[in-house]
C-alpha cells in the first residue's frame, strides 16, 4: 500500500470517505448526511450558544449505508474510540462491524474561552459522556425511525432499527438506512427519546473486541511520527537542559554544524533535515559542544537538595502546628486524642519523582504559513500531533505566534501512550517554532533521552504519619503531614492555599477516623511538574494504605478485619468483601499457600470507581517478585468489560514500574538518566498475573483508566512486610542488602 | 547500494550503508509499521525478521542486510501462517491498547517461534520476549501468543 497519494497529505489509514475539505458540508447532495453532532460539553456561560460549543463527535450516513464515527477525542489505548461509538452503535441498533471509527479530521475552532477545554483526561470519558452518547443515540434512532415511517406510511411502532437495518415487522422486510437518506435529513432531530434499558443491549456490556485491533495488529495504525507531508523535513531537538538555563555558544554550534541545518528556538537547538536519522545523528554530536548558563535555582537542586527540602517541609509541619495555611483538613481533635494515647506509631514515607515513557516519543508535524504583510508573524497554522487536548494545542498556538485560533487547525492523532504527558503543548510549539523559523513544513521527534530528560513528571512527595491508639485499638487519632511541590504551580496556575492535587487521597474518605488532620508544605523545585496516571492518588494511596496497615498491625489486628472496622457500609466496603471472599483471606489469615510468598492487601475509591487488591509476592536473589493479582472493581455499569479488564491489567502494571524500579533522578537540576538502560520500565517478566473480579452494579459507569494504579504499590509493600517483616516506605521498593 | 529481499520482494536501497534499516523502512520505503522507540535496542518496537530471526533494527545498519531477507509486519497475508495467526488473535483478543508497540511483540514473537521453537508456557514467552509494552499488555500478549502458536499448530 502506498501511502503517498492523497493530496498533497499522507495518511495511511483512509480519512473518512468525504474529502478532507468537504467533511464538515455534509448534504443529501454530497451523498452523505450528518446523523448526529454530540457535544460533550456545555458552554460555560449562559450568553455562549450551544453552537459556539465545539462538537466533539459527528456521525454520518451515506448513500451506500455506510456509517461512519468521527471523534476528536484521543484515543491512547484507554479504548475510548470503542466504548464510546459503542454507546452509540448499541442505542442506535448499528452493526459494529459495518461503521467505521475515524479521528475527526481536524479540530473545530476553538472561538470562546469561556468554553473550557476538553481533554481527555481523568478517566472521565466513559462517566461523563455515557448519559450523553445515550440520549443522543436515543434521538437518532428516533429521527431515523420517523424518517422511515412517514416514507414507507407505516406506524412508528411497526419499525426496528437491528443490525444497522430497519426491521418492518409488519412485512419481515428490511430496508438499509440510505433508502431514507432525503427523508432522515429533512427530519428534525426529537427534542427527547426514551434510551434503552440494559437488558435491550446487544453489545454493551458483553466482551466485544476493540474496533481498531485490526490496524493496530497489522502495522497500519496511525501515529504521530506517520504522518507524511509534501516537502516535509525532520527535526531532532537538543533541549536546554534545566529550568531556566541559557545556551551560550549557538553561533559556535551553528558553524559547527556546517553541513547541516541549525536551527535555535527558545529553550534549546534542533538540527533540521531531509532524514530524522541524519538529522539525530548530527545533534548528538553538537550536544557535547553545547554550553550552557545554569539557572543558580537549578544549578543547586539535586536529589540530596530534594532530600533536604522534604524534611524542612516536613519539619516546619511539626515546628507548626497551629499555621492554619497548613491545613487542609480536620476531624474531630487529633492533636489531644494523639496527645493522650496510650500507644502512638509514626513513619515517614517518601516517593521519587516519575517520567511517564510513552511508548511513543512527543513528536509534532508543523506547516506554518508566513504572514504575507506582517514580518516574522504566521499567517496560520497546521500541525498533527497526538495530544490529549487538541482545543488546548489550539489555544496555546494562538497565543504563542499570535495567529487568530479558526486559523489554527490541529489535527489529533492517536496516541502512542498518553498517561497525562500528551496534556502538554510543549513538543507542538517547538515544531511550529521550528516550521515557522525554516519556512517548511517539520516534523520534530524527541529522542528517548530528550523525552526522558523533558518530561513533566509525577512530583516528589514525603510524609510523615502519626497515629494515636488505646490498647484495644480503637479511640485511633491520625496525624498525616505531607510535602510535595505544586503541579499547579508548575503548569502555569499558582493555587490558592494548598495545591488540591497534592492532597488528594490522602487519608481520605470513605475511612471513618473520627479524629485526623491533613496538613501539607508546599516545596519549590525546578522540576517541571505535570499529571501521571491517578495524579495525586498514586503518592498519597502509598503514603495512607501502607500506613493503615502499620497501625493495623500495632493494634494486632488482620488487616482485612482492621479496614473493615474502619469502613462505613459502601461500596468500597463490599469490595473488600468481595476480595476476602475470592482470595479466602480471612480463612487463611491472610497466607498465601506457598510458604516463601506473602500477601498485602490495598483498597482504592475514586474517578467514581472502586478497588481493592491482593497481591502475592516473593522475593528472589533480594529482587521482588509478584506472582498474581486480585483485584476487585466495582465501577458501575461496565459497559465494555473486556476493556476494563485491559485497563486494570494495564494500570497495575503501570503502578508496578514505580513500585519495583521506577525512579527520575536529578544533578543540577536536570535528569540524569538516558533511555531504557538506566530507567526502569516494568518488563514482561515482572507482569503477574491478574485476576480481575467484577462487581455487577447498575450504578452509573465509573472510569477505570486510572483507579487501579493507586493501590498496587502499597499492596506491595504490605505483603512485603508481612514477608520480611521489614517495612519499606519508600518507593521504589528495594530490600536492603544483607 | 543494498540489495535485500524485503517481505519477499527483491529491492535495492540507496541509502547510506550505515543508515540503520529502521530508519530505511520508515523513510525510504514508507513501511511505517515498525516504530521507534529508543534507538539503542532496548525497547524492540523496531523489532523485524532477518533471515526468520527477531531483530531490533533501530541499530542495524542496512548495509548488514546485503542479500538478506527481511520482513516487517506489512507482510501481506497469506504468506507465513504463525504471522497471520498472530495477527488475527491480535485483533481478535484485542491484545493492543495504544498499540504503538505491538509491531514489534508481533514480529518478536514469530521470530522467537521461527528460530528457538514454540513457547512452552506463558512464563517462557515472558522469558523470551522482552519487548516493553508501557500500557502493560503483557498479560495479554502471554495469553494470546500461546493462542496463536496453537492454532497454526492446529493447521
Amino acid at each position: 500500500m502506498s501511502h503517498l497519494d492523497l493530496d498533497d497529505e499522507v495518511n495511511p489509514e483512509p480519512l473518512a470517505k468525504m474529502g478532507r475539505r468537504d467533511w464538515l458540508k455534509a448534504s443529501v447532495a454530497a451523498g452523505v448526511i450528518t446523523l448526529l453532532e454530540v457535544r460533550f460539553q456545555n458552554p460555560l456561560r449562559a450568553d455562549v450558544s450551544l453552537q459556539q460549543v465545539p462538537v466533539d463527535l459527528w456521525i454520518t450516513l451515506n448513500q451506500d449505508n455506510d456509517v461512519e464515527i468521527l471523534f476528536a477525542k484521543a484515543e491512547m489505548g484507554q479504548g475510548i474510540w470503542t466504548t464510546l461509538p459503542m454507546i452509540l452503535i448499541d442505542e442506535i441498533g448499528l452493526d459494529p462491524n459495518k461503521v467505521r471509527v475515524r479521528q475527526a479530521p481536524s479540530t473545530p475552532t476553538y472561538t470562546n474561552p469561556a468554553m473550557g477545554l476538553s481533554m481527555t483526561a481523568g478517566s472521565t470519558s466513559v462517566r461523563t459522556q455515557f448519559p450523553i452518547l445515550r440520549d443522543a443515540g436515543a434521538k437518532s434512532r428516533l429521527r431515523i425511525l420517523r424518517a422511515a415511517a412517514r416514507s414507507l406510511n407505516k406506524n412508528l411502532a411497526e419499525l426496528d432499527i437491528q443490525n444497522g437495518l430497519i426491521i418492518d415487522s409488519t412485512t419481515n422486510s428490511t430496508h438499509t438506512l440510505s433508502a431514507f437518506l432525503r427523508e432522515i435529513d429533512q427530519e428534525p432531530l426529537p427534542m427527547e427519546a426514551p434510551v434503552k434499558s440494559p437488558s435491550s443491549w446487544t453489545r454493551l456490556g458483553k466482551a466485544f473486541p476493540e474496533l481498531d485491533a485490526r490496524e493496530k495488529s497489522n502495522g497500519l495504525a496511525v501515529f504521530g511520527a506517520d504522518i507524511r507531508i509534501k516537502d516535509m523535513v525532520y527535526a531532532s531537538i537538543i533541549q536546554n537542559p534545566s529550568y531556566g538555563s541559557i545556551l551560550l555558544n549557538a553561533d559556535e554550534l551553528q558553524s559547527e554544524a556546517k553541513q547541516s541545518h541549525f536551527v535555535q528556538i527558545k529553550n534549546g537547538f534542533a538540527i533540521v533535515g531531509e532524514s530524522f536519522w541524519f538529522a539525530d545523528q548530527e545533534a548528538r554530536r553538537l550536544a557535547p559542544l553545547a554550553r550552557y548558563e545554569l539557572h543558580p535555582q537549578a544549578a543547586d537542586f539535586d536529589n540530596e537538595k530534594l532530600a533536604t527540602l522534604h524534611r524542612e517541609a516536613l519539619d516546619s509541619l511539626l515546628q507548626n502546628p497551629q499555621d492554619p495555611n497548613l491545613e487542609a483538613r480536620r476531624r474531630g481533635d487529633p492533636e489531644q486524642v494523639y496527645a493522650q494515647s496510650e500507644n502512638k506509631i509514626e513513619a515517614q514515607y517518601s516517593v521519587p519523582f516519575l517520567a511517564h515513557l510513552c511508548m511513543e516519543t512527543p513528536t509534532a508535524t508543523a506547516r506554518t504559513v508566513a504572514s504575507p504583510s506582517q514580518p516574522n508573524s504566521l499567517e496560520s497554522i497546521e500541525v498533527w500531533a497526538p495530544t490529549q487536548s487538541a482545543l488546548f494545542v489550539q489555544r496555546t498556538l494562538a497565543e504563542q505566534f499570535g495567529v487568530p485560533s479558526e486559523r489554527v487547525t490541529v489535527h489529533m492523532t492517536r496516541l502512542g501512550g498518553g498517561f497525562g504527558r500528551k496534556a502538554m503543548t510543549d513538543y507542538v510549539v517547538q515544531a511550529v517554532a521550528i516550521a515557522k523559523s525554516i519556512g517548511k513544513p517539520v516534523q520534530l521527534i524527541w529522542s528517548r533521552e530528550e523525552d526522558i530528560r523533558h518530561d513533566h513528571y509525577r512530583p516528589s512527595f514525603a510524609a510523615r504519619m502519626r497515629a494515636g491508639f488505646s490498647q484495644d485499638g480503637t479511640q485511633i487519632a491520625i496525624l498525616g503531614d505531607s510535602s510535595g511541590p505544586s503541579i499547579a504551580r508548575s503548569t502555569g496556575r499558582p493555587p490558592q492555599g494548598i495545591d488540591p492535587a497534592s492532597i488528594e487521597a490522602f487519608l481520605d474518605d470513605p475511612y471513618d477516623f473520627e479524629h485526623k488532620v491533613i496538613r501539607h508544605h508546599e516545596i519549590f523545585t525546578p522540576v517541571p511538574l505535570g499529571f501521571w496516571r491517578s495524579v495525586g492518588a498514586s503518592q498519597n494511596t502509598f503514603f495512607t494504605e501502607c500506613f493503615l496497615d502499620e497501625i493495623g498491625f500495632a493494634v494486632g489486628q488482620d488487616p482485612v478485619a482492621f479496614r473493615m472496622s474502619l469502613l462505613p457500609d459502601g461500596r468500597l466496603k463490599n469490595v473488600l468483601r468481595k476480595l476476602d471472599e475470592i482470595t479466602e483471606w480471612s480463612l487463611r489469615q491472610g497466607k498465601p499457600l506457598f510458604q516463601n510468598r506473602a500477601w498485602g492487601l490495598a483498597l482504592y475509591q475514586g474517578f467514581g470507581s472502586f478497588v481493592g487488591q491482593v497481591v502475592e509476592v516473593s522475593v528472589l536473589q533480594n529482587r521482588v517478585r509478584v506472582h498474581k493479582v486480585w483485584c476487585v472493581v466495582d465501577c458501575g455499569l461496565a459497559l465494555n468489560p473486556a476493556g476494563i479488564e485491559a485497563q486494570v491489567q494495564g494500570s497495575i502494571a503501570y503502578g508496578l514500574t514505580a513500585a519495583l524500579g521506577h525512579e527520575t533522578l536529578f544533578r543540577e537540576g536536570r535528569c540524569t538518566q538516558s533511555n531504557f538502560g538506566d530507567m526502569y520500565a516494568l518488563s514482561p517478566r515482572d507482569m503477574p498475573e491478574v485476576h480481575l473480579t467484577l462487581i455487577e452494579s447498575a450504578d452509573d459507569p465509573g472510569g477505570m483508566g486510572e483507579p487501579a494504579t493507586p493501590p498496587i504499590a502499597p499492596a506491595v509493600a504490605n505483603a512485603l512486610f508481612r514477608l520480611t517483616g521489614r517495612r519499606l516506605r519508600t518507593l521504589p521498593l528495594r530490600l536492603p542488602a544483607d | 547500494m543494498t540489495r535485500l529481499s524485503l517481505n519477499g520482494k527483491p529491492i535495492e536501497i540507496e541509502a547510506s550503508g550505515d543508515k540503520p534499516l529502521l530508519w530505511v523502512l520508515r523513510e525510504e520505503l514508507a513501511l511505517l509499521g515498525t516504530k521507534y522507540g529508543c534507538g539503542q535496542a532496548l525497547c524492540g518496537a523496531c523489532t523485524v525478521l532477518i533471515d526468520g530471526q527477531s531483530v531490533r533494527s533501530c541499530l542495524v545498519p542496512v548495509s548488514a542486510v546485503e542479500g538478506r531477507e527481511v520482513t516487517t509486519i506489512e507482510l501481506e497475508p497469506g504468506i507465513d501462517p504463525v504471522l497471520d495467526a498472530v495477527r488475527d488473535v491480535w485483533a481478535e483478543e484485542s491484545v493492543p491498547q495504544c498499540g504503538y508497540c505491538q509491531s514489534g511483540q508481533i514480529m518478536a514473537i514469530c521470530g522467537e517461534i521461527k528460530s528457538n521453537g514454540p513457547f512452552s508456557d506463558s512464563t517462557d514467552v515472558s522469558q523470551r520476549v522482552s519487548n516493553i509494552c508501557r500500557c502493560g499488555t503483557y498479560q495479554r500478549i502471554r495469553k494470546c501468543a500461546l493462542m496463536a502458536q496453537e492454532r497454526c499448530q492446529e493447521k
